[in-house]
């Protein structure tokens, strides 16, 4: 039931966003040259089927994770960061379209290409804030662990001098480890699509060149969009479970208050953190939709930054 | 940006090369720039990265560049043409411009002829 009403939750969150993004952004349809829509259509096309890929492996953590309980879920745990790595990769792996007209003229911009230029820097900060914070908290709980009945680091136990509690299932260093592993493959496959975006040769034609930067913007844009999401939905998980697992522990006299506070803080983030994990996954996938869409609509700041091109000679 | 045409008679390493050496003397690409990677440039301009080693290194031996493996490939300073000419040359295609639709090949054989012109002059003052 619990299940139920959250995934109800977290549909209104996926709609309310859906509604804001449609309210902001009333835009009607742009003209694109046949290379510019190429290239668009298959950027949409590796996004949209990256996100898919992400969302199916994710299911398949919480199935794997139900039928297997002897894993403790340990599946589930990792499952955010081994689904947003699996679709990054897949966008990474996808080979970009082939422009098989022939062309009398290439033009190429003398601005050098790589992860750092065509991310959003403002994204980018975004996702180190999380990063930083998901590696504070499991720290911070892999630290406050104890051992289970097993020996297994998973529990959190609170002792006075007359009572002693524990509860299980807490993230300690038994789930930890796995996350930071998992969550290092994250980083290295949303890397790893981000130079796939910048390595892939540019948009053949002259006066493609803002074009250009706009479809790598973009498609940047959406792949910090998804390691974004997968990271928080990460920090929701780890937070919610640790929250509740330590309300669970104080049900004696002495546990200092602090605890209290802090484990309604923890469910708090938690629940935060996963409703900006699904906000920032719709809006991904809304970017993807309508990336064909935005090209007369781009913001100058978004196209800045090339060598403009002089008036003679056809050089650039 | 630079742009290499495929019906020129002029090898695209040769198209590669004078541009970004033009570009470099006319002060629009600064001393410091990093220039594309190889493989970069290679693949916009659908040419092969031996192509752009070729034009690379023709530059860095015309001290125009510099390639190292960890700071990638920069414009060397001090390359950049002095301001008194850059105005000429504009004040001389403006004056071009005048005349129609002269083409930069024509424009470039008129400074060719004034420059051989100049050089048999000075011959002709040394040996007087």
């Amino acid at each position: 039931m619990a299940g139920f009403a959250m995934m109800l939750y977290g549909l209104l969150v996926v709609v309310a966003v859906g509604l804001a993004w449609m309210t902001a952004r009333r835009r009607g349809p742009v003209r694109v040259g046949a290379a510019a829509a190429l290239t668009m259509q298959a950027a949409r096309r590796r996004a949209i089927v990256a996100i898919g890929f992400a969302l199916v492996l994710l299911l398949a953590g919480f199935v794997v994770s139900l039928a297997v309980p002897g894993w403790l879920g340990l599946a589930a745990a990792i499952a955010p960061a081994v689904a947003g790595a699996g679709g990054l990769l897949l966008y990474a792996a996808t080979p970009p379209p082939q422009d098989r007209e022939t062309h009398a003229r290439f033009s190429a911009s003398l601005d050098r290409r790589g992860p750092w230029t065509i991310a959003p820097r403002g994204g980018l900060t975004s996702l180190g804030v999380v990063l930083v914070l998901l590696l504070g908290v499991l720290i911070f709980t892999g630290a406050t662990s104890d051992v289970d009945d097993r020996g297994l680091y998973r529990a959190i136990t609170f002792a006075t001098s007359t009572h002693s509690s524990t509860a299980t299932p807490y993230p300690g260093w038994f789930y930890a480890v796995p996350l930071m592993g998992a969550t290092a493959l994250l980083v290295i496959a949303a890397w790893i699509a981000l130079r796939r975006i910048a390595t892939t040769a540019s948009l053949t034609g002259e006066g493609l060149q803002d074009m250009d930067r706009l479809w790598r913007v973009r498609s940047a844009q959406i792949i910090v969009g998804i390691a974004f999401a997968t990271v928080s939905l990460q920090i929701g998980g780890v937070a919610v479970f640790a929250g509740t697992t330590m309300r669970n522990a104080q049900f004696h006299p002495g546990v200092p208050v602090a605890w209290d506070v802090l484990a309604t803080l923890l469910l708090i983030l938690g629940i935060v953190a996963t409703v900006v994990s699904i906000a920032s996954l719709t809006l991904a996938t809304l970017r993807t939709f309508t990336l064909p869409g935005q090209l007369s609509h781009a913001h100058d700041s978004e196209m800045g930054g090339s060598v403009q091109p002089p008036a003679v000679g056809g050089r650039a | 940006m630079i742009t290499i045409e495929t019906s020129s008679p002029v090898p695209p390493f040769e198209q590669v090369r004078s541009q970004l050496a033009d570009l470099i003397r006319s002060g629009q690409l600064g001393g410091g720039h990093r220039l594309p990677s190889i493989r970069q440039l290679a693949g916009d301009l659908r040419i092969a990265p031996g192509t752009v080693v070729r034009a690379y290194s023709a530059l860095e031996s015309d001290g125009l560049i510099e390639m190292s493996k960890t700071a990638g490939t920069r414009v060397r300073d001090g390359h950049r043409l002095d301001d008194d000419l850059q105005r000429a040359a504009a004040q001389f295609i403006t004056a071009a411009r005048r005349h129609g639709d002269i083409t930069l090949s024509d424009a470039l054989g008129a400074v060719r002829a004034a420059w051989d012109h100049s050089i048999v002059t000075a011959r002709a003052a040394t040996n007087r």
